[in-house]
């Protein structure tokens, strides 16, 4: 494996850590799911560069539409969350429990 | 929520759903996923409350995060394998394949990933709660089906095994009926991915059987929107009939022998002892027996006491309810009654 | 000799006419009472021919008439056994049962329930007749167990008052302690000779083991109210006097002692049961001769008479006399039913007083009653020349010259003379002096109905033990020589008795009373027997059952190990796992934490 892939796999392990361990605010949940995004994007890019797969020149394009519905979808809720309880705080969202 | 906007948002999740099962590249599968888990999030927050805001929230974080591990499965196995298509996964690859179950189980809500299910199927409404736990598992579903020979069994029957315990002990401590039928889907979706390695039709087969109960399920109980045992023990003032129906449907959920539910049951149970794991089938028929428990609880609770509250809606059985709902009675029919036809799916394999 | 067979057919049949009738409802008819004791007395003629057959020809035959049943190697058969025992049996029971009859008409004239009252009395007739003719153990049995169950329906016939119902149910418990070793031994017959049949059995084996033998023995003990089976006997006083006379005489308490006759073959030649029979006889002799001593009751005096009389029994089948037994077995039916009658008699005109200190004086108003009492009494203590010499003299003379222990003997002797005893007293209180009843009843003994069964019975008591002993055919050797004073030994011990008696009697009659004396105490309060028997050990055994099979058994075994540990278990695992607090943070890094425990399982 060449080393521009693990460091991009490290990239994605880093800011998947960063969503599943301890955060507070959910904007930073929020941009951890972009990094994992974008470090998809562009393992995906160095991928078919390097095999040469023609066809699937347009799958990061894909991908980045994706990860801005994604985060649009995101935003939307974390103005309705903060609208709500005035803070973003994850730690709010206990309604729920139990 | 308007009605142009509703139906281009169903129509979307329906496509999302739909692509993901028609097709067999992975970039179009995880599209598919992609859209439809974003156009179900307006659904869930179709009414402003807090509640579902955060039954929301905790929906798109964790399907988000599915879907990104979904995604980096994918182009992993495209960088080991060069291969795009679903059924090229490949099996000695160890972080492809176990990535690839924690991503599905994840969408799935299956054991150690599954204390969002019950919350946010808490936090919205009776017919969005039945779109959540019916149609959304349509399509990971479809994408183990699909794959089921390349992912690894031992870690999938411990999945399972747990999934059942857990939809058996969690249904136990409660009193809200949307909580509980989260939970037995939770156990369901164990029974499914028990037999899925040794028998895929059997799979079906259980999916089909309890999407049909769910869906009469939650129908019955939105027609008086019941959703605590409150309620449902109060249902018989308004509508005797849709109770009794109730009870059955959900001894049949159970998989008491005369009804339906006991089908998928008997045949996984006789499945999984045919290919030498009786252990495994002994102890999630034993975990079917608290499910069952805390069926019968409610049928308790609902037909032989009277709840210590004054009765003061005697006289609302002779109004005709007005929530109308298609095919409940051929529905109720087929998820009761259609034992005897057993034998029709001895051909499956 | 055919008569024999259609003769005895004749009279069982006679007998179970009045029952067979049930379909024509003549059960219902006001004369039932008289078709009951007509067709018993009927019976009893037709039973006269075969007895006078057997008397001059000496020929027992058996009578197999019907198969019953086949149980793998073992055969069931209908048969009767017309031997010495029951061919001699059978009249004397039917005539003592006819005077009841006939004296039961009288006594319960007034009883709504006659008719039911003296089917019951017929029945109970049946079943000791089906007893005694059995000739196989399946056959015995049915007797064994009808007599019970009747006894048990006719003590209880009072059944509004306490007392005859705890008198009922005691009757029917200790006979079911007496049937464990009858069953016991059936099913040591059936195991080890594989036959019932009587003739098969002695055939078989002569030198048995103990098991079977002790299990007879307790039956008798129970049936025949020996010591430690016996309270039931004083307590079924409860019943109505003809019940108590046809108890005592000649049915259910003889039973007892007639399967030891029955069985006497098999223990002829066991020294240790015999040794066992004769100390279990002495003690009980001796032991109900106390009791009966200072009880006022005058049903119960004599009630513990019969019982000694049963001990005396034993004890004859102990010095391995069983022909002796049966004919003291006959004679005693004689005068025990007369002196129960006699009793009824009087405390039918005393108004229902059973009190013999309220008594006294009755010589002057009932004559007839008075005079057949004492003749009664007399033949009981053995008075030279009445029915009870006959046989209990005998039993005195084999007992004093055979070689047995000398203990049983002198207790035996001693029992004789309390004989004498208590029926001094009985005498002196009921029938001497002056009255002491409330003078309201109106004193009449001049009914047909009681007169008549009366005087046949005196007839019987007095004449009865000269006929059975000069005419039955002599099956035991007598003895013919001993000393004197042996020989007038039993005639000495009751004189005593009597003297005794009569002079104590008259001598502490007008002293006044002190503390009782704990000997009194022992003597009435039945040797404390009852009350040692009856309350500690059933509580022991319900404290040990509350103990063991509720507290052990049921509240720690069963409902902790399993349903309780069970439901907690659940509990817990089921708060535990619910027990969620809502913050998807924590979730998410449990989810971090099951996906590298899944790396690690997989690598």
């Amino acid at each position: 494996m060449p080393s521009i892939s693990i460091n991009i796999i490290l990239a994605f392990t880093a800011a998947l850590l960063g969503m599943l361990m301890f955060r507070s605010h959910m904007m930073s949940s929020l941009l951890c799911l972009e990094g994992m995004m974008l470090s998809m994007f562009i393992l995906s890019t160095l991928i078919i560069l390097n095999m040469q797969f023609t066809m699937s020149f347009i799958m990061p394009i894909l991908l980045l539409v994706f990860a801005a519905c994604e985060a649009a979808i995101g935003l939307a809720l974390l103005v309705t969350v903060s609208n709500i309880y005035g803070l973003d705080h994850i730690q709010n969202l206990n309604l729920l429990q139990c | 929520m308007k009605l142009p906007i509703l139906t281009i948002v169903m129509t979307t999740i329906f496509t999302g759903t739909m692509l993901t099962m028609i097709s067999s590249h992975w970039l179009l599968i995880w599209i598919g996923l992609e859209i439809n888990m974003l156009s179900i999030i307006p659904i869930l927050t179709k009414n402003q409350k807090p509640r579902s805001t955060e039954a929301a929230t905790k929906y798109f974080l964790t399907q988000a995060t599915a879907s990104m591990l979904l995604m980096f499965t994918i182009v992993f196995n495209a960088m080991h394998s060069g291969q795009w298509t679903t059924t090229n996964i490949d099996p000695n690859n160890m972080i492809v394949s176990l990535t690839m179950i924690i991503a599905l189980t994840m969408k799935l809500g299956m054991t150690p990933f599954h204390f969002w299910v019950p919350e946010v199927t808490q936090g919205v409404s009776l017919m969005t709660g039945m779109l959540l736990l019916t149609w959304q598992k349509l399509a990971p579903i479809s994408i183990m089906m699909q794959m089921f020979t390349s992912i690894n069994s031992i870690i999938l029957l411990l999945i399972a095994l747990m999934s059942v315990l857990v939809g058996g002990w969690g249904g136990l401590n409660q009193t809200q009926l949307r909580k509980i039928l989260a939970y037995s889907s939770i156990a369901h979706m164990g029974w499914m991915m028990a037999i899925l390695t040794f028998c895929p039709s059997l799979t079906m087969l259980n999916l089909l059987i309890y999407l049909m109960l769910t869906i009469i399920m939650f129908t019955m109980l939105n027609m008086n929107t019941n959703t605590t045992t409150l309620t449902l023990s109060n249902l018989w003032n308004k509508s005797p009939t849709i109770t009794m129906m109730i009870l059955i449907s959900l001894l049949s959920l159970g998989g008491l022998p005369p009804l339906t539910g006991f089908l998928p049951k008997w045949v996984i149970i006789q499945e999984l002892t045919k290919n030498n794991n009786i252990a495994m089938a002994t102890v999630m028929a034993i975990m079917a027996l608290l499910n069952l428990y805390f069926y019968m609880r409610l049928i308790y609770s609902t037909s032989l006491t009277l709840f210590p509250t004054p009765n003061n809606i005697k006289m609302k059985w002779q109004f005709q309810p007005k929530k109308r709902s298609l095919f409940l009675s051929p529905l109720i029919i087929l998820s009761t009654l259609t034992l005897p036809l057993s034998p029709v799916f001895s051909t499956l394999n | 000799m055919n008569l024999y067979t259609s003769f005895m057919l004749i009279t069982l049949i006679i007998l179970s006419l009045p029952l067979a009738t049930n379909i024509l409802y003549v059960h219902k008819n006001k004369a039932y009472a008289s078709y009951v004791k007509l067709s018993i007395a009927y019976a009893f003629i037709t039973s006269i021919i075969p007895t006078t057959l057997f008397i001059f020809s000496g020929q027992e035959m058996i009578i197999s008439n019907w198969h019953w049943m086949i149980m793998q190697t073992l055969k069931l058969t209908l048969s009767f056994k017309l031997d010495y025992f029951s061919i001699l049996f059978v009249p004397v029971a039917l005539f003592v049962t006819w005077s009841i009859m006939e004296f039961s008409m009288w006594y319960m004239h007034a009883d709504p329930n006659i008719n039911q009252f003296f089917k019951y009395l017929l029945m109970f007739l049946i079943t000791m007749l089906i007893l005694v003719t059995a000739n196989n153990l399946f056959q015995l049995f049915i007797g064994w167990e009808g007599v019970g169950i009747m006894s048990f329906l006719l003590i209880g016939w009072w059944y509004g008052r306490t007392d005859a119902n705890t008198a009922a149910l005691q009757a029917i418990l200790y006979n079911r302690i007496g049937d464990i070793g009858f069953i016991l031994t059936m099913a040591w017959f059936l195991m080890y000779s594989n036959t019932w049949e009587f003739q098969q059995l002695f055939m078989l084996d002569n030198n048995l083991d103990m098991l079977p033998l002790v299990g007879l023995l307790v039956a008798a003990t129970g049936k025949s109210a020996q010591f430690g089976l016996h309270p039931w006997l004083p307590s079924a006083m409860e019943g109505p006097t003809p019940v108590s006379a046809l108890l005592h005489s000649s049915t259910m308490v003889v039973a007892g002692i007639f399967l030891l006759i029955r069985f006497h073959p098999l223990m002829e030649n066991n020294n240790n049961i015999q040794t066992l029979m004769l100390c279990l006889g002495a003690i009980t002799t001796l032991f109900t001769a106390i009791c009966a001593l200072t009880q006022n009751d005058i049903k119960k005096i004599v009630a513990f008479s019969t019982s000694s009389q049963l001990g005396l029994m034993m004890v004859t089948m102990g010095i391995n006399q069983p022909y002796l037994a049966f004919l003291h077995i006959c004679n005693h039916a004689f005068f025990k039913a007369m002196l129960f009658m006699c009793s009824g008699s009087i405390i039918h005109s005393l108004n229902d007083e059973q009190d013999i200190r309220k008594m006294g004086g009755l010589f002057k108003a009932m004559p007839f009653t008075s005079s057949s009492l004492i003749i009664g009494s007399l033949a009981l203590t053995g008075m030279p020349f009445l029915t009870g010499f006959y046989s209990k003299d005998l039993i005195i003379e084999s007992t004093s010259t055979s070689n047995t222990n000398a203990w049983a003997l002198l207790i035996t002797l001693i029992a004789t003379s309390l004989t004498a005893v208590y029926s001094t007293r009985i005498i002196f209180y009921v029938l001497l002096g002056q009255p002491r009843f409330i003078s309201m009843p109106i004193i009449n003994e001049n009914n047909p109905l009681l007169i008549n069964p009366i005087k046949r019975l005196v007839i019987g008591s007095i004449f009865a033990g000269f006929f059975l002993s000069f005419n039955i055919l002599p099956m035991n050797t007598p003895q013919m020589t001993m000393p004197t004073y042996l020989k007038l030994m039993a005639m000495a011990v009751t004189l005593l008795g009597f003297v005794l008696a009569m002079e104590l009697n008259i001598m502490t009659n007008n002293l006044k009373l002190k503390i009782p004396s704990s000997t009194f105490k022992f003597s009435n309060m039945l040797g404390f027997f009852p009350t040692t028997m009856h309350r500690p050990i059933p509580l022991l055994n319900l404290y040990m059952g509350q103990n063991t099979a509720s507290s052990l058994l049921d509240l720690t075994w069963l409902e902790k190990t399993m349903p309780k540990i069970m439901s907690k278990t659940q509990m817990t695992l089921s708060t535990t796992i619910s027990n969620q607090k809502g913050l998807i943070k924590l979730y998410f890094m449990s989810f971090i934490a099951s996906a590298l425990m899944m790396f690690l399982l997989i690598s």
